[in-house]
């Protein structure tokens, strides 16, 4: 697939270079050459120094051909700009980034539709979406879900009081046959380690399991957490995020808001109806003391410092917060922040490169998401009549170590593989993998 | 992940390496086939070679880097630039010897290094009792490094994704990298294709002109490396005029950067035009051929075995492949000076031709050019453009470390023959000829220079000199200087 992607910040730069790794021919047009630069020796792309609004420069990175435009520059008019010349020039796909969520209603999609600006996303509305089904999946610190919701994915932390701990796969299989889960990756001291039926879990571990939707009661019992019926909630920031946030949720539960600037509490308490909204700075402890954290359920921290989010979910998880997500933007935190304790990460541009990757996935992979905090992938692969993989059993089908088969859609209904099933024509098969193996797992689909 | 420090990736390492080796050991069928069909009595000495190389490409390849990880960094690259570039010419210096060619280690090793550097010195004294496979050999080998190892690494190994860039880029340098496609693989093959079409194309020009085949074949590899490996004694001079003419315009094509030439055999002529190196390219070559031809006129030469000589000379030498043709007595005195000042240029980035390359002169005179404006208007922003695009002053400043490395590097080699007992300008050629990957040096006295004569010093000098050149010096003194290894 030919991909010009504008934009070399950090969705562009995290963009190009996973989408490189998957075979996609890929032109990046930005203004800054030695970004690019630094692109070019770390992926294999070709890097074009210039604006993207320009039509030489678009003319340079053959937009005529391109398969798919995505203009993910800061600013959202030069997106919008971008899409609509590209469009213009012969672009078949365009997506945009934009930062008014006014843009995405229905009937002003049409509008931009119309103009050429064939879809568009906003970080932040991704992130508040992530931020609310964190909340309501409360033991699970990241998931989502495959094939229209067919089956879905959790990435939870194992306490001590897990049962699955110090058992394997097999075990645990043979100890509640009748739960429909399995765990396909674990995060172990920031080494992303595929299972295979023999590995014991350990405390500490962050699983990735997948399972039917539903079925959180059975994970529930596997993992032994105790359920967190998420009351109230304390947002820390009342940007962009913050605002969201509290407005999809304040409907729902308690949400009390902290910013500092005077002058945007009152603004954001024009916006918000029920939401108790205190002009403050949030990593003042004795504020929310007063402001009872301790009896919060959860804490938000959406401000625009990663190191004050950071902070506070640290200062909420020791007054006794059960459930803490921290908006980190600096990638580099990532594994940092869940090394020290805090639940859930939001990372607006991994969050948005994944959610933009999907526009990507054409033919074979329909869907696929980089999990943040590892370098495992969760691709979802058609299984054709000529692939490998329906000619044998799972167990037979040679899976290298790193990879491994989470589910199986057929038709409408979600399979949890055992070593016996049998991939068919035609299902849609979720596998999960490290980067070296891809290749591999690839073949099995050709 | 994250927080690991890396450790070196010698897996991948030796599993690039044995790939190489098995890919020259595909090279090998060449001159195998030849050596069968002339039955020249070399094939034991080729088919143990392959022997050699293909058990030790499997070895490397699918035992002891077995499965590997590709990450790959610039560590990696270096490493595996130095240690291919020394290894293989190593390997294939075998037939050389195996078949008696060479009695000396040091002269195979001088012949196959002169080969893959695609630089053309010869230790060959004897051609008529060569075997026609180890003729095929040396041009093959020619061929091969002409568009380089690592070339081939990238265009075999599809599984690389990352660190491409730092390979390319140890073979291949330019301002602005010329991509001809997204991706580096896709690019790389590309350039084989037209490396290969050219190839064909004066394969079949040589033959229409009535060559037989062996030499033919020599001398299309030789060209289109710009390497300049004769099958006969004193280059091409006992080739017929056809063939000569033939061998320049090749040899000028072969000048160019390889990703204009697939626009021009992509129907975009205009591109070639619009690129600057280029138009530089063709007007040093007029330009000295002019004088030239003007300076062996008014020594009383005629007109037109003048012209002929002065442009294929000009072209021989910018290009860095070292052919020449039969120079009249008389005209001797100022050939060699201005060869040498020719052979400072060298060809255009991106080309299989060696030297300092136009495109870094070009920015060299252009910031000297603006130092001069700046003297005079101290607040002037004058940047350096090739192509309308900005050159960084980081880069210029690696440019200016690099020709500085190359001048030191010329002195160094031509101190070494000095003390070899050889003249103050011939231990310059020799040392500018050779870093420059040219070859034959024009000596004052006339006629060839014989690297054969040359002591065993001289010679291990030589090798080295011509596998900088190649390498355009980082790559190869990187593994020699301590920071490399301290981390």
């Amino acid at each position: 697939m030919n991909i010009v992607i504008a934009g070399d910040g950090e969705v562009g730069f995290h963009l190009a270079k996973s989408l490189s790794e998957l075979d996609h021919n890929i032109f990046v047009v930005d203004p800054h050459s030695e970004l690019l630069q630094k692109l070019e020796q770390e992926s294999d792309i070709l890097g074009i120094a210039g604006d993207s609004t320009s039509f030489d420069v678009l003319q340079r990175a053959e937009v005529d051909k391109c398969d798919l435009l995505l203009a993910v520059v800061h600013d959202e008019n030069i997106n919008i700009i971008t899409s609509i010349l590209a469009k213009k020039m012969g672009a078949k796909r365009t997506v945009a980034r934009v930062s008014n969520v006014e843009y995405l209603q229905p009937k002003n999609k049409q509008m931009f539709r119309s103009l050429g600006v064939d879809e568009m996303v906003c970080p932040e509305r991704i992130a508040v979406k992530e931020i609310i089904n964190l909340l309501n999946y409360n033991i699970a610190t990241e998931f989502f879900d495959f094939s229209n919701g067919l089956l879905t994915m959790y990435l939870v932390r194992l306490d001590e009081n897990a049962s699955v701990i110090n058992k394997n796969m097999r075990e645990i299989v043979l100890e509640y046959p009748e739960i429909e889960v399995r765990i396909v990756a674990i995060l172990r001291n920031n080494e992303t380690i595929i299972p295979n039926s023999v590995l014991t879990f350990q405390k500490g571990d962050l699983a990735y399991i997948i399972a039917k939707p539903g079925q959180l009661d059975s994970i529930k019992r596997v993992i032994g957490s105790p359920d967190v019926n998420i009351k109230s909630v304390m947002v820390a920031g009342g940007g962009r995020i913050g605002k969201f946030a509290a407005l999809s949720l304040e409907n729902k539960m308690s949400v009390k808001l902290v910013d500092e600037n005077f002058s945007r509490c009152e603004y954001l308490s024009s916006v918000l109806n029920k939401t108790l909204i205190i002009n403050g700075d949030a990593t003042d402890i004795k504020l929310l003391k007063d402001e009872g954290i301790e009896k919060t359920d959860a804490f938000v921290a959406v401000t625009n410092s990663t190191e004050t989010n950071i902070l506070t979910c640290l200062h909420a998880r020791k007054h006794g917060v059960k459930k803490t997500i921290a908006l980190v933007e600096n990638t580099d935190f990532i594994n940092l922040s869940q090394a020290i304790g805090i639940d859930s990460i939001i990372n607006k541009k991994l969050i948005t490169a994944s959610y933009i990757a999907r526009f990507t996935v054409k033919g074979d992979a329909v869907s696929s998401k980089w999990l943040s905090g590892t370098n495992a992938e969760v691709i979802e692969f058609t299984a054709h009549e000529k692939s490998v993989a329906t000619k044998r059993a799972i167990k037979d089908l040679n899976i290298p170590q790193g990879a491994t088969i989470g589910g199986i859609i057929r038709g409408n209904d979600a399979i949890l593989p055992r070593r016996d099933t049998h991939i068919m024509a035609g299902d849609k098969v979720v596998v999960f993998t490290l980067p070296n193996v891809m290749y591999v797992m690839s073949k099995l689909f050709d | 992940m994250h927080f690991h420090t890396r450790i070196f990736n010698t897996k991948l390492v030796a599993h690039l390496l044995g790939t190489v080796l098995l890919g020259i050991a595909g090279f090998m069928l060449l001159p195998i086939v030849v050596s069968f069909s002339c039955n020249d009595g070399a094939q034991r000495g080729f088919l143990f070679t392959l022997g050699v190389v293909s058990v030790l490409g499997v070895l490397l390849r699918n035992v002891l880097g077995r499965k590997p990880n590709y990450d790959f960094y610039e560590k990696e690259s270096f490493w595996l630039t130095s240690i291919v570039w020394i290894v293989v010419p190593m390997v294939c210096a075998l037939p050389y010897l195996l078949t008696g060619t060479f009695s000396s280690v040091v002269d195979a090793m001088f012949e196959s290094f002169s080969g893959f550097t695609s630089t053309g010195s010869t230790v060959v004294t004897d051609f008529d009792n060569i075997p026609k496979s180890i003729l095929v050999w040396r041009s093959m080998s020619q061929w091969i490094g002409g568009l380089g190892l690592m070339l081939l690494t990238i265009a075999v190994v599809r599984k690389l994704k990352k660190g491409m860039n730092h390979l390319y880029s140890a073979e291949f340098s330019g301002t602005v990298q010329q991509k001809i496609h997204p991706r580096m693989s896709t690019t790389v093959r590309r350039m084989w294709y037209v490396y290969i079409f050219f190839t064909l194309l004066l394969l079949v020009v040589l033959l229409v002109l009535g060559n037989d085949f062996v030499e033919a074949l020599c001398l299309s590899l030789s060209t289109i490396s710009t390497g300049g490996f004769s099958p006969r004694e004193y280059s091409i001079t006992s080739f017929g005029q056809s063939t000569q003419i033939a061998v320049a315009v090749f040899m000028f094509i072969s000048g160019i950067n390889i990703s204009l030439l697939y626009h021009l055999l992509t129907f975009r002529p205009r591109k070639l035009w619009q690129n600057e190196e280029f138009r530089r390219y063709l007007t040093i070559i007029l330009v000295a051929s002019i004088l030239l031809l003007l300076l062996l006129f008014a020594n009383g030469a005629d007109f037109f075995q003048a012209a002929k000589f002065s442009l294929f000379q000009v072209v021989s030498a910018i290009s860095t492949t070292g052919y020449y043709t039969v120079m009249p007595s008389g005209w001797i005195m100022i050939v060699p000076l201005f060869m040498f000042m020719l052979m400072f240029f060298g060809a255009c980035s991106g080309s299989s031709g060696g030297g300092i390359k136009i495109v870094r002169v070009l920015i060299l005179f252009k910031y000297v050019r603006n130092q001069f404006t700046v003297m005079l208007h101290p607040r002037a922003v004058v940047p350096v453009k090739i192509d309308g695009q900005i050159i960084q002053t980081s880069y210029i400043n690696k440019i200016f470390a690099f020709v500085f490395m190359y001048f030191v590097f010329i002195v160094l080699g031509a101190f070494v023959f000095m003390c070899c007992g050889l003249t103050l300008s011939d231990s310059l050629s020799i040392a500018l000829a050779n870093i420059s990957n040219i070859g034959p040096v024009i000596d004052t006295i006339g006629g060839s220079w014989s690297y054969a004569t040359l002591p065993l010093v001289a010679k291990l000098t030589i090798i080295f000199e011509m596998l900088l050149g190649r390498l355009e010096i980082f790559a190869i003194i990187a593994i020699f200087s301590p920071s490399y290894w301290r981390g």
